[in-house]
């Protein structure tokens, strides 16, 4: 594989990873209830699917290029983000299991990655 | 999962069917996908983004529908769930999809790979079940 493929493959695992933070981001202030308004929302939540519809056409061509079960693996950097992404922008706790879990996936998707 | 009993366990088990259907719909939308994008292969160049050549196929649409119908059960689930945990728990895609992928696009699964798949199948057990205990204990 090319390096500007792998390029491509991290390029949409942080549009997933940004997406998804802006649309927990909506919604968490959403629930809690605060005096925030409609519009204050709606922006993180447009933001959100923003980033998602890049992700979406930009899997679409890598989806066209390689088998899927070959491609799906490379999502294992997702977890790996996402625990830092969370933590960091949304301030979730990252509890030492919750480690232990993200790691056994991120090996296992690796080890997919790996096999013929 | 415990059987449905008090209000509290009715909406403790929604995240758990929301992320299964979640996943399910996602690994439907990226087998119709990849059969969309085999279909139209020889028209799909890098460069031709703009004329969307994938799109015109039945099998795109059909994954596009399956893909809006998983964020929708997404959502549900992000309301209730921590993204952290959310998202780790609907990696049982990947568990889903090589099966998905060996049954309806005739991919193959080596033995190395489902090794693969049952460390990520318990990755997210270990997840799940710790997310059990901080519920049980609110």
């Amino acid at each position: 594989m090319t390096s500007g493929f792998f390029v491509l493959v991290i390029l949409s695992q942080a549009l997933v990873v940004g997406g998804q933070i802006f649309l927990k981001h909506a919604l968490n202030s959403t629930v809690d209830g605060s005096e925030t308004s409609t519009w204050k929302r709606a922006a993180p939540f447009a933001y959100g699917l923003g980033l998602m519809t890049l992700w979406f056409f930009l899997w679409l061509e890598l989806l066209s290029r390689v088998e899927l079960s070959y491609l799906y693996p490379f999502d294992a950097l997702g977890p790996l983000f996402m625990a830092f992404g969370a933590s960091m922008m949304l301030k979730e706790k990252m509890t030492p299991r919750l480690w232990c879990g993200v790691l056994l996936i991120v090996v296992g998707l690796l080890i997919v990655g790996a096999s013929q | 999962m415990t059987p449905i009993q008090s209000p509290a366990s009715v909406k403790g088990a929604l995240p758990y069917w929301g992320v299964l259907c979640c996943a399910l719909f996602v690994t439907a939308s990226v087998v119709c996908l990849k059969k969309g994008v085999d279909n139209t292969q020889n028209l799909l160049n890098t460069l031709s983004w703009l004329e969307m050549p994938a799109l015109v196929s039945g099998w795109v649409w059909a994954g596009i529908l399956c893909f809006i119908i998983s964020f929708v059960f997404w959502l549900k689930v992000l309301k209730v769930l921590p993204l952290n945990i959310a998202f780790n728990l609907v990696n049982i895609e990947h568990v889903f999809v090589p099966l998905a992928s060996y049954l309806f696009l005739g991919e193959m699964i080596s033995s190395m790979r489902a090794v693969g798949i049952g460390i990520v199948l318990l990755g997210v057990w270990v997840i799940a079940e710790a997310y059990c205990r901080i519920e049980e204990r609110v």
